[in-house]
């Protein structure tokens, strides 16, 4: 893979009063693809999103997007406007606005000013944007629906919706499938096809081995906080050791 | 006409319920002068000072309850220390009466003699003319808010612990104002009060004019926060309630967007307070008080939360009934508040305004009991 790389994690440590979530983790992420990563409950996927996106802060490490930009340093909004975008595990959307209100919301006309967006960011300059990010998460006949009255999945995609909006170029999906039917998780694998573009990077989470291997072209494997294994499908899935301590037998 | 009437509403759709209770202030707004004052004022239709009185302090009631339901029933933070910026309207509009008392004579009042003063301390200098206490009024609640709600939100304090410190800074004004050195009257508080704007308090002329122009902000907050909170800025409210992670990873910086509607909300509320002091004529450590300033969350509660409209019928309604029984059958009244909060929270989740849980509660119930009879 000869192209750019998006994020740069280096000798990352979280230290939760004892337990360390993340043990000294280095990793790396490039634009163009889709990167797989997996590991046992409590290896430190979550945590890792968690740092980027500035809910949790590191004992100690760096975290630099394009190489440059040293994230820690930002607050949470200063990150969104960066381009990092997260969906979370739980999905979450804000159940007592309508699908459309939602997506609007992570529409901003005025990234730098509050003030100017909430004065003259008329949801109605938003609806081009809107209209093609609800057509992408195939919702857009239910632009005025409550988000709250929608499917377990339909609220993944629409989260996803809400994120994209801002056109991020670190797209960070915490779970996408968890408690999707197959039908769903084949729209889902469509939708990260879709997404896939040489100027974003998309960081998946997720327990399902089977859709990870069909979306993603790298796979990192944590443990216990540290990289265990990464590199393709294939290659991660026959090494020993990720077979001892996540796949079993 | 529907173009206003949508503009009112301040969204695509128009609301039944919103307008009907913009007609009942708009009523009250006409209804005083012209019962009051007006031809109709010596009939059996018209209201002697007392309840004119009694519909503008409701009025101002109305007005903090809204104010307290911006903050807590969009953004979704209970402050159970409103009555902290309602005092501060109401000690300010004081301190400008107690001045035009005084004005041109030499002495100060007894609660400023007794502190072996002579003259007015600096602090009271200006407050003479009314437009300086108005800005004071507005600048010293955004001021005092704007500390205690951004090191609040700042420090992600939140649910109930958000509850407890408002609570603890009204509880801490209250000690405060209630010492006899603060120079405010100590427990008794300042009164004694004789005119404002040119009318003396006493008249019936001022009593219909402070009550008609309570109604008449009340309206007007009314249609300006119904349209601030059906724009872009009620959405990401709802956002904070919802969700507040979600929103600012989403890039909002929400810690700004909170305070700035509770600092709105406390200058509403210490407009409120102005309204109100000079209809009761005194302004005592009784507004800091902590039961005071839960009441003002029981209204919103009993009227329903997230409206804007619910607060100002759960203020009216519960205080209508608070006068009335309190001349009454005084020793019922606690009883009763228990009672109807106790009804709002397991019946009527969205209080009083949106009746619907309680018929689909009897629904659920009542093929249950038609079974059992069959059996």
């Amino acid at each position: 893979m000869s192209q750019p790389t998006a994020i740069y994690v280096d000798a990352l440590t979280v230290n939760f009063s004892g337990f360390k979530a993340l043990n000294n983790l280095t990793f790396l992420a490039e634009y163009g693809g889709i990167h797989g990563v997996i590991g046992p409950n409590g290896a430190g996927k979550t945590t890792l999103m968690d740092v980027i996106t500035g809910i949790t802060r590191p004992t100690s490490g760096t975290v630099l997007l394009d190489r440059k930009q040293d994230i820690l340093r930002m607050s949470l909004p200063e990150r969104a406007q960066a381009g990092i975008g997260r969906k979370f595990q739980r999905p979450s959307v804000f159940e007592h606005l309508t699908v459309r209100e939602n997506i609007a919301l992570g529409v901003r006309l005025y990234p730098n000013s509050l003030f100017r967006e909430l004065t003259f960011g008329e949801v109605e300059e938003k609806n081009d944007r809107v209209e093609s990010v609800m057509k992408t998460i195939s919702l857009d006949r239910l632009g005025d629906v409550l988000a709250g009255t929608l499917a377990h999945g339909q609220k993944q995609w629409l989260e996803i919706g809400m994120v994209l909006a801002r056109d991020p170029k670190l797209l960070m999906l915490d779970e996408p499938v968890a408690g999707m039917s197959d039908a769903e998780r084949d729209a889902t694998a469509d939708l990260l096809e879709r997404l896939r573009s040489p100027v974003r990077c998309i960081l998946l989470v997720e327990h399902d081995m089977k859709f990870v291997g069909r979306v993603s072209d790298h796979v990192s494997v944590l443990h216990e906080g540290r990289l265990l294994c990464a590199g393709s499908m294939d290659r991660v899935t026959s090494d020993p050791e990720v077979i001892r301590v996540y796949l079993g037998r | 006409m529907r173009q206003f009437i949508l503009w009112i509403c301040g969204g695509s759709k128009v609301d039944r319920r919103y307008l009907g209770v913009l007609v009942l202030i708009a009523l009250v707004t006409l209804g005083l002068p012209v019962l009051g004052l007006g031809p109709l004022a010596n009939t059996p239709l018209g209201l002697d000072g007392f309840q004119v009185n009694l519909v503008g302090q409701v009025m101002a009631f109305a007005l903090l309850a809204m104010a307290h339901d911006l903050v807590w029933g969009y953004a979704g933070y209970l402050s159970l220390g409103h009555g902290l910026f309602f005092a501060i309207g109401g000690y300010l509009i004081g301190m400008h009466m107690i001045k035009l008392s005084y004005a041109g004579e030499t002495g100060v009042p007894t609660f400023l003699d007794y502190m072996g003063l002579t003259e007015f301390p600096a602090y009271w200098g200006g407050f003479e003319h009314f437009g300086y206490a108005f800005i004071a009024i507005l600048v010293l609640s955004a001021l005092v808010s704007f500390v205690i709600g951004f090191l609040a939100f700042r420090s992600r304090v939140v649910g109930v612990y958000f509850a407890i410190l408002s609570q603890a800074f009204v509880y801490v004004s209250m000690l405060v104002m209630s010492r006899s050195d603060t120079g405010f009257g100590g427990n008794n508080g300042i009164a004694d009060f004789q005119t404002l704007l040119g009318l003396s308090l006493d008249s019936i002329e001022f009593r219909v004019a402070i009550a008609t122009v309570s109604a008449l902000v009340l309206m007007i907050a009314l249609i300006g926060l119904r349209r601030l909170t059906t724009g872009p800025l009620g959405k990401l409210l709802i956002g904070i309630r919802d969700d507040e992670d979600r929103l600012q990873v989403l890039g909002y910086e929400t810690l700004w967007v909170k305070t700035g509607v509770w600092c709105l909300s406390a200058m509403l509320a210490a407009i409120a307070g102005l309204l109100y002091v000079p209809q009761i004529q005194v302004a005592s450590p009784q507004l800091l008080s902590p039961i005071f300033s839960i009441e003002i969350a029981v209204w919103v509660a009993i009227g329903g939360r997230g409206y804007l409209y619910g607060a100002i019928i759960g203020a009216i309604l519960v205080n209508i009934v608070k006068f009335w029984l309190t001349r009454f059958m005084p020793e019922l009244w606690p009883f009763i508040l228990t009672g109807s909060v106790l009804f709002v929270v397991v019946v009527l989740r969205n209080g009083l305004i949106d009746p619907g849980p309680l018929f689909t509660r009897a629904k659920a119930l009542l093929p249950r009991r038609l079974k059992r009879e069959k059996t």
